[in-house]
């Protein structure tokens, strides 16, 4: 079969969407048309950097650099055959940036764009190509003057645990009154008692801790 | 002394890091749709900034008084991109003395930092970067958007501007014929296998440069680290390959090598693109452990300083490429017969 979004090389990567309550789709397409839609299935990676059958064929490593779901989600919220060239099919609509003057033309002919403004004033255009070549149109990275959390460690090479925004009880209690500061250790324990019967399966008890919190927070709210 | 002097991790595969920033100023246009009075304003102000750091060990170098054959020097170094040599107003490079840390100022955007190093060393040379692009937030008004990251003239640098990237010398993959297989599966994973010098360079003395592509949607650590992670696996699949591919063809290979080792020694003409192949050689015998008349740092000088435009620099502009071919040749023997210091090659910016 050939592919269905250049319609001349050999189809081998195959897409299906499905949709509760409707028919599943079902997409075909090449190697090429895939990766440039950014689709990078982590299966196809399987026999190793250099393809099947030969030494050294690695199994592991790239399977979870993203998720196969985000991309397919990707690659279906993308408008359907588009390039970067695609960009400028939106005919009569040549919206101009009001700080640079650059227009939708000059901008999707050489992919740069005039000034910072540009991006709210194109983001019809942006977001979609970001979502098949970026991993998303949501910049997850620093913030201007912080630290990005990178840390040097030993030169075995071990990889970091991942660094998650935990709330220490100390950081919690800092700064509050005594009764708030018993009302928050009392919900804190709880809390830790209805993730330990969740745990256990027990919903009973679960349900019950569930609603002692909701009073005990409601109290406060009131206050 | 120069960072390629340095010996480096996994420097049998990986000859360099580089970690690259970009950063814009708000509501300033970016460079290609700035006014050259602009251009000038805002190299200043990056200027001020940086000269003033605690510390601050970088020295400006404005592109436009520069003759054609210092800039064409500085790209050989990966110190400046083709971009900014073409030294229009307000173009500038900082560099600091060891030549592993440069910023660009007015290239593709207002400001790129860049970081080097020898051998593989990712985490150690982001966080270099990412301490003078805090201090230079923190001293200028950065464009940035809570949804897009830091915003970059090209759409696709925007986010968190980083681009990781690392020389490897990759003979064997090359040899078996490969290279395009490793191209493709990369690409598929989010990285770009490219030349020595970037973007369109064709690849020479199978050294390529592999870069991440993607830097929206995924913090800073976890680039580096999925990065990293990567990397290793071609360090070790081509060192895999290359154990393989010596214990089968033990002679063959060191034939070839060593045959490329008396061209190198003896030879009175050497074109750069065949200089380059033979050193080539040469690294994959003493990572094979049989040549042991050169190591891997003499090797790393000489691929930095046996440029055209480096060579001309050492001898004097104006060479015809005959005579560049003879001085090349004349290097090139001198340090494998022992002669020269390797230090000798580096200290010429």
């Amino acid at each position: 079969m050939k592919c269905q979004r250049c319609k001349d090389r050999e189809a081998n990567v195959k897409i299906m969407k499905q949709v509760q309550g409707k028919a599943p789709q079902m997409l075909m397409l090449c190697d090429e048309c895939a990766r440039e839609m950014g689709i990078s299935i982590p299966g196809t990676l399987k026999n190793g950097l250099l393809g099947a059958g030969l030494p050294g064929a690695l199994d592991e490593g790239f399977g979870n650099m993203t998720s196969p779901l985000d991309i397919l989600a990707s690659a279906f919220a993308a408008p359907f055959g588009l390039g970067f060239e695609g960009l400028s099919g939106d005919a009569g609509n040549n919206v101009t940036c009001p700080t640079c003057g650059i227009t939708q033309s000059q901008f999707t002919k050489s992919g740069f764009l005039g000034c910072p403004d540009c991006y709210q004033v194109f983001s019809k255009w942006i977001d979609p190509m970001f979502q098949r070549t970026q991993m998303g149109s949501k910049h997850l990275g620093r913030t201007p003057g912080n630290a990005g959390g990178i840390e040097l460690h030993d030169e075995d090479g071990k990889d970091e645990p991942e660094i998650r925004q935990v709330e220490t009880e100390a950081d919690v209690l800092v700064g509050l009154s005594p009764e708030e500061k018993e009302k928050k250790q009392l919900i804190m324990e709880k809390e830790r008692a209805l993730q330990e019967a969740i745990k256990k399966e027990d919903y009973l008890e679960a349900a019950k801790l569930r609603d002692e919190i909701k009073a005990i927070k409601g109290e406060e709210g009131e206050q | 002394m120069s960072w390629y002097l340095e010996a480096g991790n996994d420097s049998d595969i990986v000859l360099s890091s580089r970690i690259r920033l970009a950063r814009n100023i708000k509501g300033v246009a970016f460079p290609n749709k700035m006014t050259e009075e602009t251009r000038a304003r805002v190299l200043e102000q990056v200027s001020d900034v940086l000269l003033k750091m605690p510390g601050n060990a970088l020295m400006r170098m404005d592109i436009a008084p520069l003759p054609q054959i210092d800039r064409k020097a500085l790209i050989e170094k990966h110190l400046i991109s083709e971009e900014l040599a073409k030294g229009q107003v307000g173009q500038s490079a900082f560099i600091s003395r060891d030549e592993n840390f440069s910023v660009m100022v007015n290239e593709e955007d207002h400001i790129r930092i860049q970081v080097m190093a020898p051998g593989f060393a990712m985490e150690n040379i982001y966080k270099q970067a990412e301490d003078l692009a805090i201090y230079l937030e923190q001293n200028l008004d950065i464009a940035f958007s809570e949804k897009y990251g830091f915003l970059t003239a090209y759409p696709s640098n925007t986010g968190t501007g980083l681009r990781a990237s690392v020389m490897v010398h990759l003979p064997v993959i090359t040899a078996i014929g490969r290279i395009s297989a490793l191209t493709n599966s990369l690409e598929k994973a989010g990285y770009t296998v490219r030349g020595a010098y970037g973007e369109k360079s064709r690849p020479s003395g199978n050294i390529y440069q592999i870069s991440n592509t993607i830097t929206l949607g995924i913090s800073e650590k976890k680039t580096i680290a999925n990065f990293a992670r990567m990397i290793n696996e071609v360090i070790q699949l081509e060192r895999q390959l290359r154990k393989e591919y010596y214990e089968k063809n033990q002679v063959r290979l060191e034939d070839k090598i060593y045959r490329s080792m008396g061209e190198l020694t003896y030879a009175r003409l050497l074109p750069e693109g065949e200089a380059m192949n033979r050193l080539s050689d040469l690294r994959l015998g003493v990572a094979c452990g049989f040549v042991k008349e050169i190591n891997e740092r003499q090797l790393m000088m000489l691929l930095n300083t046996i440029g055209s435009a480096s060579v001309m620099k050492r001898c004097g502009e104006g060479l015809l490429p005959k005579d560049c071919d003879r001085k090349r040749a004349e290097f090139v023997r001198e340090v494998l017969l022992n002669k020269k210091d390797e230090k000798q090659g580096g200290s010429d910016l």
